[in-house]
């Protein structure tokens, strides 16, 4: 029987473990194993591939260097190797007498190492232990891997050659053509057109093509920067910047994983309530960390935590435990406004009435029915898809010894809960004080950083500033668009568009979600947002369809994918997922195609809600 | 210890700017401007101007403004959806005061708070009674009614008389009509406008007009019958006699060039907007001043606690005019250099 509890105290002894966050100490613990050895028994050779780290619990090891040099080891670590990197052990341990000790994998190590000195500390034990005894050791290089230098794809090259050539095809095609408004028009596409294809062929990150844009539309003079800028200073800005802090204090409280751990502690030792453990989790998150990458790397670690420790049932379970943790972190980021940073772009896009029509709780609640008839959807579809006889468990007393670890609540997850409360109060009584919410959001994250819940490193390194960047030179981008009268032109031209909109609601629905969906093979799911909300949404105003629903369609649809390569955070947690977690099983590429017509079907089981809301 | 004060001052600095900024929003003084249209049609911007200049170093006073979008569209559907996301914007924001502006505001949003506790209501720029909304006896509305500027239209067309060879002084008759649409609006308009005393203009009587078709037949037949033609609402004409429900209405530039370029007599126009649509001319009620007057009386009920009761209705006294020159030259006629200047100030100058 593993003692849990005598390895988590072991641990938490070690000085170098002490700057590690309890909720990484705690998922740590799970990933440990305690080996007992008999006299002479060999903890490694010096030509074993170095995977483990060993802390001694109990007893006397004899080490024998490379070089010749012995020494005998009664407390502290062995195998250091491991931890700091290298492929084999340099060094032979064997037991003297009845050992025990703690066995560490590399991997688990590696990920501890992100917080602080640990790898600086075994190397420090590793060199401290031969230089004293054995005079021959040789100092190792730890130089990383010289890196292969890559021929740049062929995507890249192509892409830049279009990017620089659209905008000036576009100039030449529309200058003297007269089909646009004014000149300012003609070179706002142009800009916008190199934009589009930095975005298509993937050359930048998606904040720099928009930071361009903006740049471009200042140093043309197409708008005053008052106008390119609106978006640096609008509350959508603002609204998101805050929701960003107040994410960054609960990823860094680990609230999220005491959350979870609780969810274990509490329900049954059954594969059902590991799946809804795992999706009420990542709905938890869906709308405090505001993108579904930040979301998916909280919960891929939860997940292979899980996968980990049901043993051999991983094997069969993986799949839906995979479609748990994506359904829960990302099934529902329409739903809510503070979920994804296109949902911010779009709230940006609507005129100020809708604005205030449209803040977070009305947006939750108008989206409401479609939200709950994918939910019932998707666990009906991964009910009957992933249907298996294994029957794993969890230990309690892992469960148990982790929350021990992570001990009682500390001041910034009390912080966090506060933080959270306080916002979800005044989305209720916005009638009462009268305070637009993003003024509220931001007192919320001047508190954090006051009272140092934040910290000023966390301010700098949590808060996605691209994002921010991105989101603001968006809506600048359609401000300035407005300015020259582009988004008039644009509608005005669309007027079967328009008519489509406006006469034909349902047709017009199920052609736009076709559009995005053959769009989205092509296009990431930002670049795809934009370029249909910079067209659709003045349109919608224009012809008096409502914008909000227009925008979240898009949000919704554009939200689908069936390949891996369409979703950045699919990618994400394929790349940190554990093997057992099958995310190459083909029912996964299913059960994301079927999304895609679920949400169909909730958008028009959602028309009478939505009549009933005056929305439609 | 010293950790602990600390911790204990900053808490209390924090607490003191929540409660404060608190304070000082729940008792901010707001108003809800509601219109019934949206900016991109003069009128409503012109209102704005006015209002804005009634609450110029009134920055304390928080302003919303919603606009309902009825004058591109107004088909049952629309007019729900636009009545239900007005009233959630009353119900959201909780407005002191909703000033609420042309009909549509009022049938929509406006009745539907009349005595009212907390919110109070002022109305502009309504052509018509307020008895529909039952703002008649009600505790919480005032407002300023909108009607046609009907002395400085005879005015006007009686300098333009001569313009057009015609000497009143010397006997020769005059003779004018009114042109409208179907709507409750232009019915209005053709009752107040006919119970005007226009002499020694000779009023001829009122056109209810359903289709473009029927407009045009009526614009070329009165050639012969009057001198000058006035138009009022002709937004809601169908384009065929038969056109379905579903049809949209004719554009109203479209009419209002049309009448313009083929009427054989001038054509005024009895909203300022007509000439932004394209007449030659119009004379209207000034928003300027409509929104100047609401915005004073929703001071007096939040800076003065006047209930709006105390404050009565008033009546619109100003107007202004508009001009488009590329009509006026078509037809030769000149107007005193007074009058372009007072229309290019107020921006309804029209190349």
């Amino acid at each position: 029987m593993v003692d849990w509890h005598q390895a988590a105290e072991a641990l938490a002894d070690q000085p170098m473990f002490r700057s590690v966050p309890a909720q990484d100490l705690a998922r740590f613990l799970s990933r440990i194993e305690i080996l007992d050895l008999d006299e002479g028994g060999s903890l490694h050779t010096s030509a074993d591939e170095a995977d483990k780290t060993y802390l001694l619990l109990r007893g006397r090891f004899e080490v024998i260097g490379i070089g010749g040099g012995v020494t005998e080891i009664s407390k502290g670590f062995l195998g250091e190797e491991a931890a700091i990197g290298l492929e084999k052990y340099l060094a032979t341990a064997t037991s003297i007498g009845e050992t025990q000790v703690i066995a560490m994998p590399k991997d688990a190590l590696s990920e501890l190492a992100e917080h602080g000195p640990l790898v600086e500390g075994m190397m420090q034990s590793y060199s401290r232990r031969f230089a004293a005894n054995d005079p021959h050791q040789k100092t190792v290089a730890l130089a990383p891997d010289s890196k292969q230098k890559k021929n740049l794809p062929l995507r890249v090259t192509f892409g830049w050659a279009f990017a620089s050539l659209a905008p000036l095809l576009l100039y030449l095609t529309l200058n003297d053509a007269g089909i646009l408004p004014n000149r300012q028009s003609v070179y706002l596409l142009a800009i916008l057109s190199a934009a589009v294809v930095m975005w298509v062929f993937r050359l930048l990150p998606d904040f720099i093509p928009a930071l361009f844009a903006v740049l471009g539309i200042i140093l043309f003079g197409l708008a005053p920067p008052d106008v390119a800028l609106s978006g640096f200073s609008s509350n959508t800005f603002f609204m998101a910047l805050s929701i960003f802090g107040l994410s960054a204090v609960i990823t860094v409280s680990g609230l999220s994983y005491r959350v979870m751990l609780r969810l274990l502690q509490v329900g049954p030792a059954n594969k059902a309530w590991y799946n809804i453990s795992l999706f009420l989790s990542g709905l938890a998150l869906t709308p405090i960390v505001p993108t579904a990458n930040g979301r998916v790397a909280i919960m891929a670690p939860l997940a292979n935590d899980m996968l980990r420790a049901i043993g051999p049932a991983a094997q069969q379970e993986g799949p839906r435990l995979t479609a748990s943790v994506m359904g829960g972190a990302t099934l529902l980021s329409a739903i809510f406004l503070s979920s994804k940073a296109t949902n911010f772009l779009i709230f940006g896009l609507l005129p100020l009435q809708e604005q205030a029509r449209f803040q977070w709780l009305y947006w939750l609640f108008a989206a409401s029915v479609v939200g709950i008839i994918v939910l019932v959807l998707y666990a009906l579809a991964t009910w009957l898809m992933f249907r298996n006889d294994s029957n794993p468990a969890v230990s309690k007393d892992l469960v148990r010894d982790q929350l021990k670890i992570l001990g009682p609540m500390n001041l910034t997850e009390w912080s966090a809960v506060l933080g959270l409360g306080v916002l979800l109060i005044s989305f209720l009584t916005v009638a009462v004080h009268r305070i637009d919410i993003p003024w509220i959001a931001l007192a919320i994250l001047f508190s954090l950083l006051m009272f140092q819940c934040l910290s000023a490193r966390d301010f700098r390194q949590r808060i996605d500033w691209s994002f921010l960047i991105y989101l603001a030179s968006l809506i600048g981008l359609v401000a300035a668009m407005g300015h020259v009268g582009l988004d008039q032109w644009i509608s005005g031209n669309l007027t079967w568009l328009q008519r489509l909109m406006s006469d034909d609601l349902p047709l017009f629905i199920a052609m736009l979600a076709v559009t995005i969906f053959v769009v989205r093979l092509a296009l990431p799911i930002n670049a795809a947002v934009v370029i249909f909300a910079t067209v659709l949404i003045p349109t919608a105003i224009n012809i008096s369809v409502n914008p909000w629903l227009i925008g979240f369609i898009i949000v919704l649809m554009a939200d689908c994918f069936v390949w891996p390569h369409q979703a950045s955070y699919f990618l994400q947690f394929q790349s940190m997922a554990r093997p057992e977690a099958g995310v190459n099983d083909p029912r996964l590429a299913w059960l994301h195609f079927l999304i895609f017509f679920m949400k169909l079907a909730a958008i028009y089981l959602s028309f009478p809600f939505w009549q009933s809301l005056g929305i439609i | 210890m010293r950790n602990k004060i600390t911790a204990v001052l900053m808490a209390g600095f924090f607490l003191t700017l929540v409660v404060s900024a608190l304070n000082i929003n729940i008792h901010r003084p707001n108003i809800l401007v509601l219109h019934s249209y949206d900016t991109s049609y003069i009128w409503t911007r012109d209102l704005n101007a006015g209002l804005k200049r009634g609450l110029d170093g009134q920055s304390w006073i928080q302003t919303r403004y919603h606009y309902m979008n009825t004058k591109k569209k107004s088909d049952p559907g629309h007019l729900r959806r636009a009545s239900i996301a007005a009233r959630k914007a009353i119900d959201d924001g909780k407005p002191d005061v909703i000033i609420a502006f042309d009909d549509y505001a009022q049938q929509l949003a406006g009745s539907y708070y009349v005595n009212h506790p907390d919110i109070k209501i002022v109305f502009a720029a309504v052509n018509g009674g307020v008895e529909t909304y039952n703002y008649i006896g009600a505790d919480n509305v005032t407002g300023i009614y909108e009607r046609k500027p009907v002395a400085a239209i005879k005015e006007t067309i009686t300098l333009l008389s001569k313009a057009i060879g015609k000497d009143i002084d010397g006997g020769d008759q005059v003779r004018i009509a009114l042109l409208g649409d179907t709507t409750l609006s232009a019915k209005r308009d053709e009752d107040y406008v006919g119970s005007y005393q226009w002499a020694p203009l000779v009023y001829t009587g009122a056109f209810t007009i359903a289709d473009f078709e029927q407009w045009k037949t009526t614009v070329f037949g009165l050639a012969t019958k009057v001198d000058f033609i006035m138009v009022g609402g002709y937004r809601k004409l169908k384009r065929l006699p038969d056109s379905g429900p579903k049809e949209e209405f004719v554009p109203p530039g479209e009419v209002m060039r049309w009448t313009e370029k083929n009427s054989p007599v001038p054509v005024i126009g009895i909203d300022i907007f007509n000439t932004e649509d394209g007449a030659m001319m119009s004379v209207g009620v000034s928003p300027f001043e409509q929104g100047n007057t609401a915005a004073n009386m929703a001071r007096r009920i939040l800076e003065d606690g006047v209930a709006p009761s105390k404050i009565p209705f008033a009546t619109s006294q100003q107007y202004v005019v508009a001009f488009r020159r590329s009509a006026l030259d078509r037809r030769k006629l000149q107007i005193p250099k007074i009058f372009e200047a007072f229309a290019r100030a107020t921006d309804n100058y029209h190349d």
